[in-house]
């Protein structure tokens, strides 16, 4: 028996590291179905992890998914002489925000905005959590997020982007280039051309909230409570259209209160077609609206709070 | 003793992870031929407590299993189809088809005497639910797996090593093989109007590649597990699909369930030893019984009777018994004359999948007869099928290389690095191109 557990050890270890320098040799070759490595995105997320170095003692934090980083505009804030940053990207779910709040160490800020969004508590997080191994820099605080996923796509991309990323000099030169006409604006935000958009039915349905989501969202309550950084719990508007389409999202709300202060704060003057590009997110004329609405309503009121 | 208590608590704790409520029908139906063992022992009523427990087990099964389709097949001929009444919509408890058989297995031993009845309840309760098994099989022979539950087993490192080494070889063909075949089988079976005839001859022929690699793989995992724990399950496969007619490859295909039938239904009812219309209604029987067991659905009935009527004419004209050996015995390659028969052979067992495969009889005609359309071969959109060939030659190739051998992972080169190679390169290949969504294994509904 000692020799059979003595050979299962030395094969796991020899295999598994065969295994990650396998994935490593071929992960970019396209051909590898579980390696999906891709740089550089719509919200600069690689981009915005770098620069928080350049920055310290702000403010205000957000964090969330696509509703953050195309909600608030520092350059709104800074009107008002509010440093924020904005850590927002694509499909954050609960489970990134985790792993993202370790740059708190770096950033300082007075506040966090948690954005949270009935989509968001909903989906599985695989796709942000491939995405996120990607563009930042490789820490341990993203093992418990890879292994939390529970999927090989994940487990496979995220051997070969450490490995990647931490000896490949295409990494560290990489220049993040706009597309789509998304437009990096500095501090995380991610500005678009102005759009409209024509509402059309949303099909009603339910918000399936997920238990790891939750859970996700409990310990990223925690790590700011552990560290005494007050945080509040925001959902963003969406059209009239898709909020109507939401069958449950008082049982949301009432989910969210249990996490902390949580606002949801619908305003009036946002018109689906004049504010918003798309069925979720605001265009800059809605965003210009909407962060000095929510400045004076909210921000303002809960930075007086803090030291 | 404590071996037994470890193995029992396991294979509850296994089961009753997906449904706690149905360990009380497990436990039930081990409970009842436990007793039916005792009682055929005293002697007794040996044929009447036998037959109960035989009715009472079967009856557990119908109700789960069967009644809806008894009930909805009987609302389809006398109320239009509206049984809505009629219907229980009781879920399926998993593996349910197997340990019923399983413990009816050991009534009718410890009746016929091959098996002396067991007085001791843990392992003949570890016997019923043993967990590698449960669910998927193999059915196991009490003459052949509880005297295994009686004794103390001891460790062995060669059984071991070549079990693991099955379990891997298992997990190559479930989670490479079938289940990147049921990508594109799953797509062109949802609108097989959509392509054209090769397309769904190619999706046939890895329907049946795919079902293969499903339940063997299945079985080559639970065997290879067993193996740790010092129990031998029986072999399930062995090279189907080289066999070079359809009475090879029933010897060959799902062999425990077959044994099953042959041992508890054929031989009981005169097997081949019978006048010549008595042998074609055996004939049928069995192949029906084996159908229906799949599942209680028209399409399990067909399968069934397109494989009695393939066996017919070897069984009457004597030639049932005409492939004992293993094909190629002494050479390297099949003669141009077996491989035609390989060919044959696999063709209409592949016809045979269409039936199985389909939610409904009609269905599968029509199928078949998109088959001969004219069309092009496309491989239908949305799935990564990079490793498909590679992987199914692959598997093809080790299994014909190790054909001859107890298991088709059996034979390794002796030098441990290289086997280590090998054994890391498959690891890989699973890590890196396994399905990542639920891919459950098809005769888990069974």
């Amino acid at each position: 028996m000692k020799r059979f557990i003595l050979h299962i050890a030395l094969f796991l270890l020899s295999s598994s590291l065969a295994t990650a320098l396998l994935l490593w040799s071929f992960g970019g070759t396209g051909h590898l179905r579980n390696v999906t490595y891709t740089l550089g995105g719509a919200d600069f997320l690689y981009t915005k992890a770098r620069e928080v170095r350049e920055h310290s003692g702000m403010d205000v934090l957000f964090l969330g998914s696509s509703h953050a980083y195309r909600t608030f505009d520092p350059r709104i804030f800074d009107r008002y002489g509010i440093n924020t940053f904005n850590l927002g990207s694509s499909n954050q779910s609960l489970l990134q925000t985790e792993v993202l709040l370790g740059m708190i160490d770096t950033l300082k800020p007075r506040l966090v905005v948690l954005e949270v969004h009935p989509d968001i508590v909903a989906i599985d997080g695989v796709e942000a959590s491939i995405y996120q191994v990607c563009n930042v820099e490789p820490s341990w605080r993203m093992v418990p997020m890879v292994l939390r996923t529970k999927n090989m796509k994940v487990y496979c991309t995220a051997v070969y982007a450490l490995l990647h990323n931490s000896f490949s000099s295409s990494f560290k030169h990489f220049t993040e280039s706009e597309s789509g006409g998304n437009r990096y604006a500095g501090r995380g935000f991610v500005e678009r051309d102005v759009e409209h958009f024509t509402p059309t039915p949303v099909p009603a349905d339910t918000i399936r909230m997920r238990g790891d989501q939750l859970s996700a969202l409990r310990r990223c309550v925690s790590i700011l409570r552990k560290r005494e950084v007050p945080y509040i719990l925001l959902e963003v508007p969406d059209t009239k259209v898709q909020t109507a389409a939401y069958i449950n999202l008082g049982e949301f709300h009432t989910t969210m209160k249990q996490y902390g202060d949580f606002y949801y704060i619908p305003m009036d003057e946002l018109d689906d077609s004049l504010h918003f590009y798309d069925v979720t997110h605001l265009n800059q004329d809605g965003v210009a609206l909407y962060d000095e609405f929510i400045y004076d309503t909210l921000i303002k009121k809960a930075l007086k709070g803090v030291r | 003793m404590w071996q037994n208590v470890f193995v029992l608590l396991a294979s509850y704790l296994f089961y009753g992870w997906w449904d706690w409520r149905f360990l009380i029908l497990i436990a039930l139906t081990s409970a009842l031929s436990y007793a039916s063992g005792l009682l055929i022992e005293r002697g007794r009523r040996r044929k009447t407590v036998m037959w109960s427990n035989i009715v009472l087990n079967l009856a557990i099964l119908g109700v789960f299993k069967y009644y809806d389709f008894f009930a909805q097949s009987f609302a389809n001929v006398f109320l239009d189809g509206n049984a809505d009444n009629l219907l229980l919509k009781l879920v399926l408890p998993v593996g349910i088809s197997f340990y019923t058989f399983q413990a009816l297995s050991y009534s009718i031993d410890v009746y016929r005497g091959t098996v002396g009845a067991t007085h001791n309840i843990v392992a003949f309760f570890a016997y019923v639910s043993f967990f590698p098994q449960l669910v998927a099989g193999p059915i196991e022979q009490a003459s052949s797996l509880l005297p295994q539950f009686e004794k103390t087993r001891t460790f062995d490192y060669k059984v071991a090593v070549d079990g693991l080494r099955q379990m891997l070889w298992g997990l190559f063909k479930k989670m490479i093989v079938a289940d990147t075949c049921a990508l594109y089988v799953d797509r062109v079976y949802a609108m097989p109007d959509a392509y054209g005839g090769p397309t769904l001859v190619m999706a046939a022929v890895l329907f049946a590649v795919q079902i293969y690699g499903d339940f063997s793989g299945y079985s080559d995992v639970a065997i290879g597990t067993s193996k740790l724990f010092g129990i031998r399950l029986r072999r399930n496969f062995n090279v189907p699909y080289f066999s070079r007619d359809i009475a090879e490859f029933w010897r060959r295909w799902h062999i425990s369930l077959t044994s099953w039938f042959r041992d508890y239904v054929y031989i009981p009812m005169g097997g081949s030893r019978v006048g010549r219309w008595r042998i074609v209604l055996n004939t049928f029987v069995i192949f029906l019984l084996s159908g229906f067991w799949h599942g209680a659905n028209w399409t399990f009935l067909a399968w069934g009777a397109f494989h009695a009527l393939l066996f017919l004419p070897l069984i009457l004209l004597g030639k049932n018994r005409r492939y004992r050996d293993t094909v190629a015995e002494n050479r390297h390659l099949p003669t141009a004359i077996d491989f035609g028969r390989i060919l044959l052979t696999f063709s209409l067992v592949t016809v045979g999948w269409v039936l199985f495969r389909s939610p409904s009889i009609g269905f599968a005609a029509h199928y078949i007869s998109l088959m001969f359309g004219k069309g092009s071969a496309i491989v239908p959109w949305g799935g990564d099928y990079t490793i498909l060939l590679p992987a199914v030659a692959a598997m093809f190739c080790v299994e014909w290389l190790n054909r001859r051998c107890g298991h088709e992972f059996e034979r390794q080169c002796r030098y441990m690095v290289v086997r280590w190679l090998g054994y890391s390169a498959i690891i890989f290949v699973i890590v890196a191109w396994m399905q990542t969504n639920e891919m459950p294994f098809i005769y888990f509904q069974f």
